[in-house]
């Protein structure tokens, strides 16, 4: 009997996978089964550079602990929601239905957050946003089974507002794209700008992930006679209406203020001198003078040969949120896990921005705000400035459910 | 008064780089009557390829002229070996064609992800573009206006081109009639794929010029595509002139609305769609009845 070339490969095959299973079967009779993480972030689209820095920060904080809680490993699971509200219901029912994983963490865009609120508190399922800044995440759609390891939009842009109104600032026009997320975060700057003495005289929204050319909003903005655009853009979108900023000349006339979104490192190779002494606020710069700070910073550059962003820090927060909740349960997810949450609520903990509390609503609020200006180094590279520090603003009130 | 000014050379500007598109896209529907999704795809390759001759060679110029070679050839291939044997063999229904350049449209958005990653990039725009023209009382982005000299230059050669010569004769007789070309002795197929590949070159052209005002990003292509299509359908299929009118239509209609009335912008360029699909089926300047 001969046996053909098919054979071969097929005994091969059976070889290869018996040789596999025998080798790793004792080595998972010793090891503990590993706590499954679902991490779900926007990897295709606007916000894809904040996804990967997000992910990468994500790591440094799990590798902080050689990716174990309490001696059990920790599995990640990545899953992609496309900054789509569909596809992360999507996603995130696979997460429950067939990976099967203890907890869900990420999530970027507060469209997608908001659709999925309602399935971690519908499915039992500890959900800790990294992002999804909206307002209605932690008040509305408030949930004992989830929590938030950022900040919210009014936590940070009203402390903005309030900033710049003390600053002389009279009249602004505010822009941003319009959704939930740009809702939030310019509503947040207006309340703060407005109780303060300034006066937002017009708000112009520009539809979320289809406008590539902002010449009309930006005309309008030229023209509305304000002494500032306040906006709120982040990824593509940022370096598009930075650099048409520019193009019709308004940086001499109307500057353009905004967050860390705007001016995110990230975007400085695509921007160049547009970034130049741009001021904007941030909730994280690498130059921070603490332990916290530059042990993270030292670990990120370690790892990625670069300085890690608002992004990377935001990752490494929800990272180390979930492992300090996971140590201190003993590695165990418990029976009722809004007990997990929950744990996660009492903590605090010194993270690279600042000292981490959470609110009663499980999200985290911000000790400091940071003003900045982007400057040119001794080296000729461009590097921060931190002009000044202000605490930042509370959650707005929403949440009626008691936990 | 200056505002509106300002607002309507934002809309030329956008008018003429969705001309640069759909100009394409319309010789391609006219011709060979064939649904191309893929046009999204051609803009994204140009953009790209010419990204790769700016870095190489630091000319915008350069980066201009052979940025546009990439998506031709690749466009002259698609037809003359991919598409032609399909409708020789029956498969080019609308539907089988849309299917097929639809996944091309989207494995092209992931190849480049995969190659350059989610990053944004620019190309630099010449120096002397880059200032601003004092015009009526209002300053305008130099380069803008450049985009917009470029269009019309283009519609302006296209025109001479298909009306004045015996190529423009020939593809105006192929559109009217194509049985009638081939048997004059014409090798079709050739002409057919010649036209796709210019098609497509000039999508890529619209990428390059585009870069340093927007970003080249791997999903480009695929927001354009419907716009797009919008001035195809508007223009009437496979009418040259028609889409050049249209894409004034589409582009004012974007960027007035975007102007003075944000909230209907999303649904605004649809709008008028379907007000054209209801009233002038063939489009707005279509002439011969023609049922895509």
């Amino acid at each position: 009997m001969t046996i053909s070339f098919k054979g071969y490969t097929r005994i091969g095959f059976a070889a290869a996978i018996g040789l596999a299973t025998s080798a790793s079967m004792p080595a998972h009779a010793q090891e503990k089964s590993p706590i499954k993480i679902g991490l779900m972030l926007p990897y295709k689209g606007v916000y894809a550079p904040l996804a990967v820095n997000i992910d990468q920060g994500f790591q440094i904080a799990l590798e902080e602990y050689g990716n174990k809680a309490s001696g059990r490993p920790i599995e990640i699971i990545r899953a992609d929601d496309e900054l789509t509200p569909s596809v992360g219901v999507q996603k995130f029912n696979k997460f429950v239905q067939s990976d099967q994983v203890d907890l869900v963490a990420g999530v970027v865009g507060s469209n997608v957050g908001i659709a999925i609120s309602e399935l971690a508190d519908k499915n039992k399922m500890p959900m800790v946003f990294v992002n999804a800044f909206a307002d209605e995440i932690t008040g509305k759609f408030c949930s004992p089974y989830i929590a938030r390891t950022s900040f919210s939009a009014n936590g940070f842009e009203y402390a903005s507002g309030k900033y710049w109104a003390s600053k002389g600032v009279k009249t602004a026009v505010t822009m941003g794209p319009d959704y939930s997320a740009g809702r939030a975060f310019i509503g947040g700057f207006k309340r703060g700008f407005e109780d303060n003495g300034g006066k937002v005289i017009e708000e112009i929204w520009t539809p979320f992930q289809k406008t590539k050319d902002y010449s009309a909003a930006l005309t309008q903005a030229g023209n509305s006679g304000a002494q500032i655009i306040y906006a709120f853009y982040a990824g593509a979108e940022a370096i598009q209406v930075v650099k048409q900023h520019a193009d019709f000349g308004l940086r001499s006339k109307i500057p353009l203020i905004g967050d860390h979104w705007v001016y995110d490192e990230a975007l400085w190779p695509a921007l160049g001198d547009l970034a130049l002494n741009a001021q904007h606020v941030a909730t994280h710069y690498p130059g921070i003078p603490t332990e916290a700070n530059q042990k993270f910073v030292k670990a990120y550059n370690a790892k990625y040969k670069q300085d890690p962003d608002v992004s990377a820090e935001l990752g490494y927060d929800n990272g180390k949120a979930i492992m300090l909740t996971l140590e201190k349960l003993g590695g165990q997810m418990p029976e009722d896990r809004t007990k997990f949450i929950s744990t996660m609520r009492d903590l605090t903990f010194d993270a690279p921005r600042g000292k981490i509390k959470f609110n009663a609503q499980n999200s985290a609020l911000l000790e400091k705000v940071y003003v900045i200006e982007i400057v040119k180094g001794p080296d000729g590279k461009m590097q921060r400035k931190s002009l000044d520090q202000f605490p930042g603003a509370g959650d707005l009130p929403g949440c009626t459910k008691s936990f | 008064m200056q505002l509106f000014l300002i607002q309507l050379l934002n809309g030329v500007q956008l008018s003429m780089l969705v001309f640069l598109l759909a100009v394409g896209l319309t010789l391609i529907f006219g011709l060979m009557n064939i649904l191309n999704l893929a046009h999204g795809a051609f803009f994204t390759m140009g953009a790209y390829f010419g990204l790769v001759v700016a870095n190489k060679t630091g000319s915008f110029w350069l980066a201009l002229l052979i940025g546009p070679l990439l998506p031709f050839v690749a466009g002259f291939l698609l037809q003359f070996f991919v598409l032609q044997p399909l409708a020789q063999r029956g498969r080019s229904t609308h539907l089988d064609l849309a299917l097929l350049t639809f996944g091309l449209l989207f494995a092209t958005a992931g190849a480049v992800e995969y190659i350059y990653g989610s990053a944004f990039h620019s190309i630099a725009m010449p120096d002397f573009l880059k200032g601003r023209v004092a015009l009526l009382g209002i300053e305008y982005p130099l380069y803008r206006l450049f985009i917009i000299a470029v269009g019309i230059a283009v519609a302006v050669a296209l025109v001479l081109v298909i009306d004045r010569t015996l190529v423009g004769a020939t593809l105006r007789a192929g559109v009217d009639n194509r049985e009638m070309v081939t048997a004059l002795g014409i090798n079709i197929n050739v002409l057919f794929a010649l036209v796709f590949g210019f098609g497509s070159a000039l999508a890529g052209f619209a990428g390059v010029i585009s870069a340093p005002v927007m970003s080249i990003y791997s999903n480009m292509g695929i927001g354009i595509v419907v716009t797009t299509f919008v001035v195809v359908v508007v223009g009437g299929l496979g009418n040259l002139k028609g889409s050049f009118y249209a894409s004034l239509i589409v582009g004012m209609t974007d960027t007035f609305t975007q102007a003075f009335l944000p909230e209907a912008e999303l649904f605004a360029i649809y709008a008028l769609l379907i007000a054209v699909m209801i009233f002038r089926p063939h489009g707005l300047f279509g002439a011969v009845g023609r049922v895509a």
